[in-house]
C-alpha cells in the first residue's frame, strides 16, 4: 500500500509531537486496514465534540490573555516613563557624549527593546504589547508551542503562569488539533472520493489516483493555507512575497522564530484581523502536521527501500 | 546510522547558512561600526533629531542581532557552532528567533531546510524514546526476575524513570545554566520548559552572551540536552495519554 498517498499521524507525530494524540489523517476514503494501529487509533470525533472542545480552547486563552495582561501590563508602564526620563536627561546634558555614556544609553536602549518598546518618539502614545487583543495572540503562540518571542513575560509571576499555562494549555490544543484534522481529512475525504470516482470511471489505475489525489492534496492545502495568506500578509503587513511565505512556514511548522509575526507591527489592523490569522493557525497547521507526516513517510520508505538493497548484496 | 544522518542533516545546514549568513553580517557590522564612530566624532551637542537617529540605529543594530558595546561590535553569531545551534531549533521546532536568517537565500534554504528536518527529527526523536522505553522495561524485568515484585516493579520503575528524567532534564540543567551564564534558577527552570515544549521564545538563549566565555563542549552539551530530554518529554506525554484513555 503507498503510504504516499495516506497521510497518516500515527507513531512518529503522535510520540514525539508534544502530546499530539494519534490522529488518522487520510486522504483515501477507504480505511487502511493493514496497520493494525490505525484501527484502534481513528477516533473521529463528532462536529459537537470539536466545537465544545474549540470553545473551550477560546475559554482557556481568554483567561491566559486576562491574567497575561493583569502581570505584564504594569511592567511594561513603568518602563516607558523610565525611558521618557532617561531620554530627557540625555538632551539636557549638551556637552560631548563620551563613549562610556554612549555605551550606557545604548545598554539602556536595547533593555527597552529586550522589554518590547521602541523607544523613538512620544513613548506614552505607544501600543500596549500586552493589551487583550496582543495577550490572547500570545497566549495562542504559548500552547501552540510556535512561541514567536517578539513578545514575552518579563516578570517573574508571568514567566511562572507562562509555564504551568503551557503545561496544560498544549496538551489541550493538542486534543483540538487532532479533532481538527480529522474534521478536515473527512471534509477532504468526501471531495476527493468524487474526483476518484470519475477518475475510475475513465478506468486509471489504482496506485495513479493515489498518486493525482496526493498532488491534489498538496496543491489545494498549499494554496488555500500558504498561498492565500501570504498574498493577505503581502498586502497587510507590507512584506515581500518572499517574507511573507517564509512567515507562513515558520510560524505552521511551529518554528516561530518571531522576526515576522502577524499583527506584530505598530500598523493599524481591522479588529477581525488577529482572530482570522488564529484561526487560520489552527486549521494551517493541521493541514502542515499531515503533509509533514507524508513527508515523514516518504523518508521511512526511501530507508526501508535502502535498507532492503543493501541487504540483497 | 540514523544518528550519523541526522548530525550530518543538521552539520549541513550550518554550513550552509553559515556560507549565507555571515558576508551578510559583516558587512552590516562594518557599516554599524563606521556609524558608531562618525557619531562620536561629531559630538558636539547631540540635539534631539541626532539622538532619534541614535536610537534608530541602536534599534536597527539589535534587530539584525549585533551588540554594540565597548570597541568592536560583537560577531560570530553566524559561526559553524552557532549555526549549528541554529538548525537544530529549526528543526526541533524551538526555532529562539534571536539569530535568524536575513538574506532571501538563507530564508528559502531554512523553509526547504525545515520541511525535510523536521520530519527527521521527529523520526529521530521517536526511536530515541521506544530506546528509553525498552531500557525502562529491561530495567522492570530484571527487578521483577531479581526481587520477585510482580507487577509492583513495573510501577516503580515507570515512577523511577519519571524523576530520573525530571532530575535530568529540568532540575539539574538549570544549575549548569547559572554557572555558566550567570541566570538565577528560576531563570534556568524557565529557559529548560520552553525550550524542552519546543516553544522557545527567544528571550533566553544559551552561549549568546558576549561578555563569558563557554567551554568548547558546552553547546554540544546543550544540542544531546534538548535532543534527549524532548524525547523523554514526549514519552511522558504518550504515557499520560494512555494512561487517561
Amino acid at each position: 500500500v503507498l503510504p504516499v498517498a495516506a497521510p497518516d499521524l500515527l507513531d512518529p507525530k503522535s510520540a514525539t509531537q508534544n502530546s499530539k494524540p494519534r490522529l488518522s489523517f487520510s486522504t483515501k476514503p477507504t480505511v487502511l486496514s493493514s496497520r493494525e494501529e490505525s484501527d484502534s487509533a481513528i477516533n473521529v470525533m463528532k462536529w459537537k465534540t470539536v466545537s465544545t472542545i474549540f470553545l473551550v480552547v477560546v475559554v482557556y486563552l481568554i483567561i491566559g490573555a486576562t491574567v497575561f495582561k493583569a502581570l505584564e501590563q504594569p511592567y511594561e508602564t513603568s518602563q516607558k516613563t523610565t525611558i521618557v526620563i532617561q531620554k530627557q536627561t540625555f538632551v539636557s546634558q549638551h556637552s560631548c557624549v563620551n563613549t562610556t555614556e554612549l555605551d550606557e544609553l545604548i545598554q539602556q536602549v536595547v533593555a527597552a527593546i529586550n522589554a518590547g518598546i521602541i523607544p523613538l518618539g512620544n513613548t506614552s502614545t505607544q501600543i500596549s504589547h500586552w493589551d487583550l487583543g496582543s495577550s490572547f495572540f500570545f497566549a495562542g503562540t504559548v500552547i501552540t508551542t510556535i512561541g514567536f518571542g517578539n513578545i514575552s513575560p518579563r516578570t517573574q509571576g508571568g514567566k511562572i503562569f507562562c509555564i504551568i499555562y503551557a503545561l496544560l494549555g498544549i496538551p489541550l490544543f493538542g486534543f483540538l488539533l487532532a479533532g481538527v484534522g480529522d474534521q478536515l481529512g473527512t471534509i477532504f475525504g468526501k471531495g476527493i472520493a468524487k474526483v476518484e470516482d470519475t477518475f475510475v470511471k475513465w478506468n486509471v489505475s489504482q496506485t495513479k489516483i493515489r498518486i493525482i489525489s496526493t498532488i491534489i492534496f498538496i496543491l489545494f492545502g498549499c494554496v488555500l493555507f500558504v498561498a492565500l495568506p501570504a498574498v493577505i500578509f503581502k498586502h497587510i503587513e507590507g512584506w515581500t512575497t518572499l517574507d511573507a511565505i517564509y512567515f507562513v512556514v515558520i510560524t505552521l511548522t511551529t518554528i516561530g522564530f518571531g522576526d515576522y509575526v502577524a499583527g506584530g507591527s505598530d500598523i493599524e489592523y481591522v479588529d477581525l484581523y488577529k482572530p482570522v490569522v488564529w484561526f487560520w493557525i489552527l486549521v494551517g497547521l493541521a493541514y502542515f502536521a499531515a503533509v509533514l507526516s507524508m513527508i515523514g513517510d516518504w523518508l521511512r520508505v526511501i530507508s526501508k527501500k535502502t535498507k532492503e538493497e543493501v541487504r540483497m548484496f | 546510522v540514523l544518528l550519523l544522518v541526522y548530525v550530518g542533516y543538521v552539520g549541513l545546514g550550518a554550513g550552509v547558512l553559515q556560507a549565507l549568513e555571515r558576508p551578510a553580517e559583516v558587512q552590516a557590522a562594518e557599516d554599524l561600526l563606521q556609524q558608531h564612530w562618525e557619531l562620536l566624532s561629531n559630538h558636539t551637542c547631540l540635539g534631539v533629531p541626532a539622538l532619534q537617529r541614535l536610537v534608530e540605529g541602536i534599534i536597527q543594530a539589535y534587530k539584525s542581532g549585533i551588540t554594540l558595546q565597548g570597541n568592536t561590535t560583537s560577531l560570530g553569531r553566524w559561526d559553524f557552532s552557532g549555526s549549528f545551534f541554529f538548525s537544530i531549533s529549526a528543526i526541533t521546532t524551538i526555532g529562539y528567533g534571536n539569530l535568524s536568517p536575513s538574506t532571501a537565500a538563507g530564508r528559502i534554504f531554512c523553509i526547504v531546510f525545515a520541511l525535510f528536518g523536521i520530519p527527521l527529527n521527529l523520526v529521530l526523536l521517536n526511536e530515541i524514546g521506544q530506546l528509553m522505553l525498552l531500557g525502562v522495561q529491561h530495567c522492570a524485568h530484571h527487578l521483577e526476575e531479581v526481587f520477585h515484585w510482580q507487577k509492583k516493579a513495573s510501577l516503580l520503575i515507570k515512577t523511577c524513570a519519571l524523576v530520573t528524567g525530571l532530575l535530568l532534564f529540568l532540575l539539574l540543567p538549570p544549575l549548569l545554566f547559572s554557572d555558566k551564564e550567570g541566570w538565577s534558577y528560576e531563570e534556568g527552570f524557565y529557559y529548560s520548559f520552553i525550550t524542552l515544549s519546543t516553544i522557545g521564545f527567544g528571550d533566553y538563549v544559551i552561549g549568546m552572551n558576549p561578555d563569558r566565555t563557554y567551554p568548547g563542549w558546552y553547546k554540544n552539551v546543550i544540542s544531546l540536552w534538548i535532543l534527549f530530554g524532548m524525547a523523554w518529554l514526549a514519552l511522558v506525554i504518550k504515557f499520560c495519554i494512555n494512561f487517561l484513555e
